[in-house]
């Protein structure tokens, strides 16, 4: 009789309590991303060794090239774009990377398994929450272009939504690209060392963002399709206010980014999912 | 027949050519206390990491109320030793974030974090909390959630001996309300709130039962001074005497008679098993 009894609430509990309408789902995704987002922006915000490679040093960076010779008013407003845009790749790359290394070094994926954390809910709260950190990188390094006589405003909406979404654009792909390395890594520090890396030799080997193709080291007809050479220009293009700032964009640069970062969404998501989320079937 | 909360058959964990796991069977029901005693490195943490859903078996079977673990919300709260605490939070911020990771998470925390003494240090950054505070933040977090089953790593680590009785009235109430809970220890006195003892070596399960059936399994206990030490070793299982509180204590072989063992010795007894004598039993000798 108590055993019957056990057993009918166990099967009402397994059918009816437990269950998640697709409504509850729905709610329960944002909130998971919500969480990781909040979690993120309060983890990054506290920590000095982020803020000052993401925010601090890309500024610096644009004081000191800057200082090294007289350039004209449209180069230094394309360094300050240029160097915004490497600020927003290095904070998507360790604000994203970072962050999931950390879960991975302390087994945390185990517990989030358990708790039924929605892969995608982590990987979009975690880049929305980057995603932000790089929009204020490169709002910093601009504003600080601007203190020094660069040439940069924005003109209008349009060219302030074509700006977002060069920024949206190339930190979507650089907090993807951080992935791998994690994986590869499952350390924190040398997780954060090898991401900085990253962002560098990216922003080198295409020239300063393709601002600059003829010291970039890969061929300029490869740079100009790439996605932070895309944002880069796009935002020279709008926010740098000379006639001519000495760049041309790529035709169709909107949607190569979107499908760059929807690719990279997707890519991201299963990524995280086979190699943080997976329980590890064969061991 | 009653269907157990978590059913677990044959359940084996191999990380590339180390077996960790070698065929477990356990079983935990509804209203159930079940306490996993073993020493370290015997793989209990990937063990209830496999039963809570954290990690998948190489092999064999487990269902939580009949579903594969962690398949749904709610069903399951589990407590991975050291691995919820996030340093760069608050404790108040790290409630908050597992709060919206977890939808069966509850306003319990309230209680909790009083009844475990760290309410004035929520405010404070993890990364400045002692051992044992992060221990009762993960506590707190593990059993505010509203589950049918609770998988709970080493809960008492690092708390002292009034903690770990106020978890075990925590995990008893858990219990008293229909709530099916698995406990993993090495600490012998966990075993007070057992319904059940499962004691696991690198071999697997050794032994499994209600504490008053486990412990009549295991013969006479003699205990006698330090410096006495060498005269009892003949008549106790492996001749290995364990020290404590300045005694030793032996487990007398199935073929001495216990009385005969201590008649001669002043300062000597022979006693009931305590659980630490349980542990040493099923875990440091070789009984077979």
């Amino acid at each position: 009789m108590a055993d019957d009894a056990v057993d009918a609430e166990q099967t009402a509990v397994s059918t009816a309590d437990v269950s998640v309408s697709d409504e509850n789902a729905v709610s329960a995704w944002i909130d998971q991303a919500g969480a990781f987002a909040v979690r993120t922006v309060r983890d990054v915000a506290r920590s000095w060794t982020v803020l000052g490679t993401a925010v601090g040093l890309p500024a610096v960076m644009y004081l000191l090239l800057t200082a090294t010779g007289d350039f004209s008013p449209t180069r230094t407003g394309t360094f300050a774009v240029g160097i915004a845009v490497l600020g927003a790749m290095i904070s998507s790359l360790t604000v994203f990377g970072s962050q999931l290394a950390v879960d991975a070094e302390d087994k945390r994926f185990h517990a989030y398994r358990a708790m039924v954390v929605s892969p995608s809910a982590d990987v979009v709260g975690r880049m929305v929450a980057a995603v932000g950190v790089a929009g204020v990188s490169l709002s910093v390094a601009l504003l600080v272009g601007v203190a020094s006589g660069a040439p940069i405003g924005v003109d209008g909406v349009v060219p302030a939504l074509a700006a977002f979404g060069g920024l949206v654009g190339v930190s979507v792909v650089f907090a993807a690209a951080a992935v791998p390395v994690v994986v590869a890594a499952n350390n924190e520090r040398y997780a954060q060392f090898v991401l900085s890396l990253v962002a560098v030799f990216a922003f080198m080997l295409t020239g300063y963002n393709g601002i600059l193709p003829s010291v970039a080291v890969l061929d300029e007809s490869v740079v100009r399709l790439l996605p932070n050479a895309l944002a880069t220009r796009t935002m020279a293009l709008q926010l740098v206010a000379t006639d001519g700032v000495g760049v041309t964009q790529t035709d169709g640069w909107a949607g190569l980014l979107a499908v760059y970062g929807l690719f990279s969404t997707g890519v991201v998501v299963l990524l995280v999912r086979v190699g943080l989320y997976d329980r590890g079937v064969s061991g | 027949m009653s269907r157990p909360v978590l059913h677990a058959r044959n359940v084996e964990k191999s990380f590339g050519e180390t077996r960790v796991l070698d065929g477990i069977d356990l079983d935990v029901d509804a209203g159930e206390t079940v306490v996993l005693l073993g020493p370290n490195g015997t793989g209990k943490s990937v063990l209830v990491s496999c039963l809570a859903g954290g990690t998948t078996p190489s092999d064999g079977t487990v269902e939580v109320l009949g579903d594969t673990p962690a398949s749904r919300p709610g069903t399951t709260s589990f407590l991975l030793q050291d691995a919820l605490c996030l340093d760069g939070l608050t404790g108040r911020e790290n409630v908050a974030f597992y709060a919206r990771l977890n939808p069966s998470f509850t306003d319990r925390w309230r209680e909790l974090v009083e009844v475990f003494e760290i309410g004035d240090q929520l405010d404070d950054p993890v990364e400045h909390y002692s051992g044992g505070m992060r221990r009762k933040l993960e506590l707190t977090i593990a059993l505010s959630v509203d589950a049918q089953l609770y998988v709970l790593d080493e809960p008492t680590a690092a708390l002292d001996l009034r903690m770990v009785r106020t978890v075990h009235h925590q995990l008893s109430e858990l219990r008293d309300a229909g709530k099916a809970v698995l406990v993993t220890t090495h600490l012998p006195m966990d075993a007070d709130i057992a319904d059940r003892i499962v004691f696991v070596t690198g071999d697997g399960v050794v032994a499994s039962g209600p504490p008053d059936a486990i412990r009549a399994d295991v013969p006479p206990v003699v205990e006698t001074s330090l410096q006495n030490a060498s005269t009892i070793t003949d008549g106790v299982i492996d001749g290995e005497v364990f020290r404590g509180d300045g005694v030793v204590r032996g487990i007398v072989r199935p073929d001495t008679d216990p009385d005969s063992l201590v008649s001669h010795l002043p300062n000597a007894r022979v006693t009931e098993p305590t659980y630490s004598d349980l542990f040493n039993y099923y875990v440091n000798l070789d009984t077979s």
